[in-house]
């Protein structure tokens, strides 16, 4: 063939033969059963664990335990299925169907039902306020020492009793109780209140290690072959975000670790502590974090801060953030745990 | 001595598809010398690695390039299985196998349709993506994704590809192969591509060796090196194949080198299929990683090198990637001085220039 009009044959073929693309929109596209088109949820089996959300990268997920709802930016989706293969409830999935594309940036929002029974019976775990053991002798020392006056110790009928509602679960008295027979364990309190009794383990676990993951400073290993679930008391800090994270909700916070709540109460009455707290928030410009009472130096504010303005030291029990770095977004008071961080005013 | 004056090239230019800019130094119609600027699309994906955990950041790694995603992702999971010293399946390496191979198929037939239409036969640019829409389609059978695949992860891939899959897979490629058989000899016999292709651009094999030139821009100056070959990953030691090379170092033997390149990657497909082993896809793995390790892989424009450390906490320290076309930018600019002014399109196409991956 001569080194000119290569390219005629083709040329000619093409003339004559139908065209090689489909009049979109008209014939519509057909994907394969494997195309990743967009997330669909089940929100019958969703237990609003988070997995996803943690995993997420392009933040596109937002679940809210409060309202129930879990919630996609379309537009910001990958469709990169990393949340359906984390899912540990299978209750994501990808459709094939890609989203419709627009002009706006739209973000789908789903509610997702309490589960029947599972909600409640899962509540009664969370176990963050002070039980009398048997030795107690009504000395009636907790009921002085509780900063919200929950208790109430009567040594004549000898009873003791303390108010759920009130309890902040601080477990000063705990720390006050001269016989040693009060621990934190009872109650119903909400989980984000404890002082710093580590989480418990009931039955129902299925080993998924969503604790693990969401664990602020890896207290928590989980072994999902071996079926074994451990806390390091040591390392815990008591943030009860573990328990909030618990897809089957069977994590409660129990056992007090006395040695661990100190610190925290301690922190609480000290005239210097509070003095220099007192200097910080002076020193600070308004709007950046302050920390209040009841930091337990977990790190997730750090952690969450997207300019990484904030520095905890766990060993040191120092928090500190730099004023010229932070971008006054309010992340790290959303992101923290004991709920201990505002905004300066 | 003519009249000395500066063009500026791009970063918006009709034959670039991702922003790069040249001030290109002219003498009457001759370029006496080009100097580069890079830098529009930096968008610090590097740095998310701190950010995101090590299991996710594959995925961020895919998209730094949508050409090139493919080999990024996998290069990740291989620097953290390297780290952490997980062994994958024996089918997962041969399926990472195939899968790079088909990347390498529509990243070549991608540029050679960009190149017919750098030099305005435009007709020909479309006869290569009509092509390579059918490796698209394949990929978006087997992995779900056209563009990005998604389908690594730590320890294996999470898709299979059964028997029949394959089996068509290599019956749509043994059809290919005769289209593109045709295609390609445009390319290759062709006058009027023959005139913008041949003895223009010439990189002398010293110089390449000296200016640190990789992949096919090499190869095309008669150096037979390819990182599959010489550094093997995935299940390239298990095929038989050798580095295409061309010795004119002009922009027909870079041309000339990746059409065979196309054929071989073809024929490695096709190998890959005939011994792929039955069994698992994936590794379980436990723990994080700690320590550190550098890749390399022979992506369709080069070699690549990723470099990972990890501190044994969820987010890497630290994720480098040098990308082939970083390396290839010198060579470019050896090739540019000296060259007429309407070629310097065509020049720097024959690289390949991936601005995106050079960026991140």
């Amino acid at each position: 063939m001569s080194k000119v009009l290569r390219f005629a044959g083709t040329a000619m073929k093409n003339f004559f033969s139908k065209p090689v693309t489909t009049k979109y929109p008209f014939v519509p596209c057909e994907y394969t059963p494997a195309t990743r088109g967009r997330v669909v949820i089940d929100v019958d089996n969703c237990v609003l664990c988070g997995s996803c959300m943690r995993h997420c990268p392009s933040l596109a997920i937002t679940v809210d335990r409060d309202k129930r709802t879990w919630s996609i930016q379309r537009m910001g989706c990958i469709q990169c299925a990393d949340c359906v293969n984390n899912c540990p409830k299978n209750c994501l999935s990808m459709g094939n169907q890609y989203f419709e594309p627009g002009t706006e940036k739209v973000e789908e929002s789903f509610e997702i039902p309490a589960k029947a029974g599972g909600a409640s019976a899962g509540g009664g775990g969370g176990a963050n306020i002070p039980v009398k053991g048997d030795d107690c002798v009504y000395c009636g020392l907790c009921a002085k020492k509780c900063p919200v006056e929950a208790i109430t110790v009567d040594r004549a009928a000898k009873s003791w009793a303390v108010d759920a509602g009130a309890c902040v679960g601080c477990g000063t008295c705990v720390d006050s109780c001269p016989k040693k027979c009060l621990t934190m364990g009872g109650g119903e309190a909400a989980p984000a209140a404890a002082a710093s009794p580590a989480p418990v383990h009931g039955d129902g676990c299925v080993y998924c290690g969503a604790c693990a993951g969401s664990c602020p400073v890896a207290a928590i290993t989980v072994d999902g072959d071996a079926k074994t679930w451990a806390v390091d008391a040591g390392s815990c800090v008591g943030c009860g975000t573990c328990v909030s994270t618990c897809p089957n909700e069977v994590l409660s916070m129990g056992a007090a670790a006395a040695a661990a709540a100190a610190p925290a109460a301690a922190k609480a009455v000290d005239p210097a502590a509070a003095a220099a707290q007192a200097a910080i928030e002076a020193d600070l410009p308004a709007d950046v974090p302050v920390q209040l009472d009841g930091c337990v130096y977990c790190g997730v504010c750090a952690k969450k801060c997207p300019v990484d303005a904030i520095t905890v030291d766990r060993e040191a029990k120092a928090w500190a953030v730099d004023a010229d770095t932070c971008v006054n977004c309010g992340t790290c008071v959303a992101s923290c745990p004991k709920k201990c961080l505002k905004m300066n005013d | 001595m003519g009249n000395r004056s500066v063009i500026p090239f791009g970063p918006q230019h009709p034959v670039l598809p991702e922003p790069i800019h040249l001030d290109l130094v002219i003498e009457d119609e001759k370029v006496v010398q080009a100097i580069p600027n890079i830098g529009f699309i930096h968008r610090g994906l590097e740095k998310l690695v701190q950010k995101r955990d090590f299991t996710d950041y594959g995925y961020v790694v895919e998209r730094i390039c949508g050409i090139c995603s493919y080999i990024h992702g996998m290069s990740y999971y291989e620097v953290i299985e390297h780290i952490m010293g997980i062994e994958i399946p024996e089918r997962a390496k041969y399926l990472r196998t195939i899968w790079s191979e088909m990347s390498r198929v529509h990243s070549h037939l991608l540029w050679l349709g960009l190149l017919a239409d750098g030099f305005g036969f435009e007709a020909l640019f479309y006869q290569c993506w009509r092509l390579r829409e059918k490796v698209l389609d394949m990929f978006e059978a087997s992995t779900g994704g056209r563009v990005v695949f998604s389908v690594n992860t730590i320890g294996g891939v999470l898709k299979d590809m059964d028997s029949s899959m394959l089996k068509s897979f290599v019956d749509i490629f043994q059809d290919m192969d005769k289209e593109i058989h045709k295609c390609c000899d445009i390319f290759l016999k062709d006058y009027t591509v023959e005139t913008r292709l041949k003895d223009v651009g010439i990189l002398t094999k010293e110089n390449a060796v000296l200016l640190g030139a990789v992949g096919p821009t090499m190869r095309g100056s008669g150096i037979a090196v390819d990182t599959r070959k010489k550094y093997s990953y995935a299940a390239y030691d298990k095929l038989d194949f050798e580095p295409c090379v061309a010795y004119e170092g002009d922009s027909f033997a870079r041309c000339l080198v990746r059409i065979e390149e196309l054929y071989q990657s073809i024929d490695l497909i096709r190998q890959a299929v005939d011994k792929i082993p039955a069994g698992d896809i994936i590794t379980p793995y436990k723990g994080k990683p700690n320590g550190e390790f550098m890749f390399r892989a022979e992506q369709p424009r080069g070699e690549a090198i990723y470099y990972g450390k990890a501190n044994g906490t969820n987010h890497l320290e630290r994720f480098r990637i040098r990308t082939p076309t970083f390396a290839n930018i010198t060579p470019m600019l050896n090739i540019l001085a000296g060259a007429q002014l309407a070629d310097v399109p065509i020049l720097v196409l024959t690289i390949d220039p991936c601005i995106s991956c050079t960026e991140r």
